[in-house]
């Protein structure tokens, strides 16, 4: 649950007037961790969590003296978070990696693909069902 | 003839449990300080959060880590938060771990709940 701090926090996030440039995307293997740095790196930050209390898998990363979001974390990227939100997947492909290839990331790919392929065709057959 | 390590360590430590931890240098520098600058200049500090952690809880998704937190031990303006430092096991003896490598670190709020107490 979101609470309404968190809700706050995400909102000054979403409409913080960004560089596209400044944008860094990392993503580390081993630690199964999505950094995205809005301002590029270098910005010391602490790790707040948002959302799911018991998880915590997502964090805002937080400039402590001025409160600013700077970033965001994101644990079990690959474990877990992108099949709840796919969407985020094709940061992977701008992302700088450690300790994974692109390939092997591809490779990723296919197998969830493979395991969401019934539900996948099933889904779409009762979107067209219900017409 | 023996090579040597192909990376260098940071520090090896104790924890309270007896077990070995260490931190390489490729783990430090091209991985927690590249995404954590808060935490150059720390090492110290994350080598007491594992040798003097507050707890050390399971890993959520992987029984072979361990994850040790310490409150206050990085300087402003972090003072007033908990150290994260998640560790992999990969040597055992039985079923007790003897020797694991620092995977990550960082600043965080607080102890996720969903990660078992151990210590």
């Amino acid at each position: 649950m979101v609470t309404s701090a968190d809700a706050a926090l995400l909102r000054q996030a979403a409409n913080e007037t960004r560089t596209p440039g400044d944008l860094v995307i990392a993503y580390d293997r081993r630690s199964d961790t999505l950094m995205v740095h809005f301002y590029g790196r270098g910005i010391p930050a602490v790790s707040v969590p948002v959302g799911d209390e018991e998880r915590d898998i997502f964090y805002m990363r937080v400039e402590p003296r001025t409160q600013r979001p700077v970033g965001i974390q994101i644990e079990g990227f690959l474990g877990s978070f992108v099949a709840e939100h796919p969407e985020l997947d094709t940061l992977l492909d701008v992302a700088e990696l450690r300790g994974v290839t692109r390939d092997e990331i591809q490779g990723i790919r296919v197998q969830r693909a493979k395991a969401q392929a019934d539900s996948v065709v099933s889904r779409f057959l009762e979107e067209v069902a219900a017409g | 003839m023996d090579a040597g390590p192909p990376y260098g360590i940071v520090f090896v430590c104790v924890d309270p449990l007896g077990r070995h931890v260490v931190l390489r240098e490729d783990t430090w520098y091209d991985h927690i300080l590249h995404q954590h600058v808060e935490l150059a200049g720390q090492d110290a500090g994350v080598e007491r959060a594992v040798s003097q952690p507050d707890t050390i809880r399971i890993d959520a998704d992987d029984p072979m880590r361990r994850v040790y937190y310490a409150f206050n031990v990085v300087r402003p303006p972090f003072h007033g938060q908990h150290l994260k430092v998640v560790v992999e096991f990969t040597d055992a003896w039985g079923e007790r771990m003897v020797y694991g490598e620092i995977v990550t670190a960082f600043v965080v709020a607080r102890v996720k709940r969903q990660e078992k107490h151990e210590w």
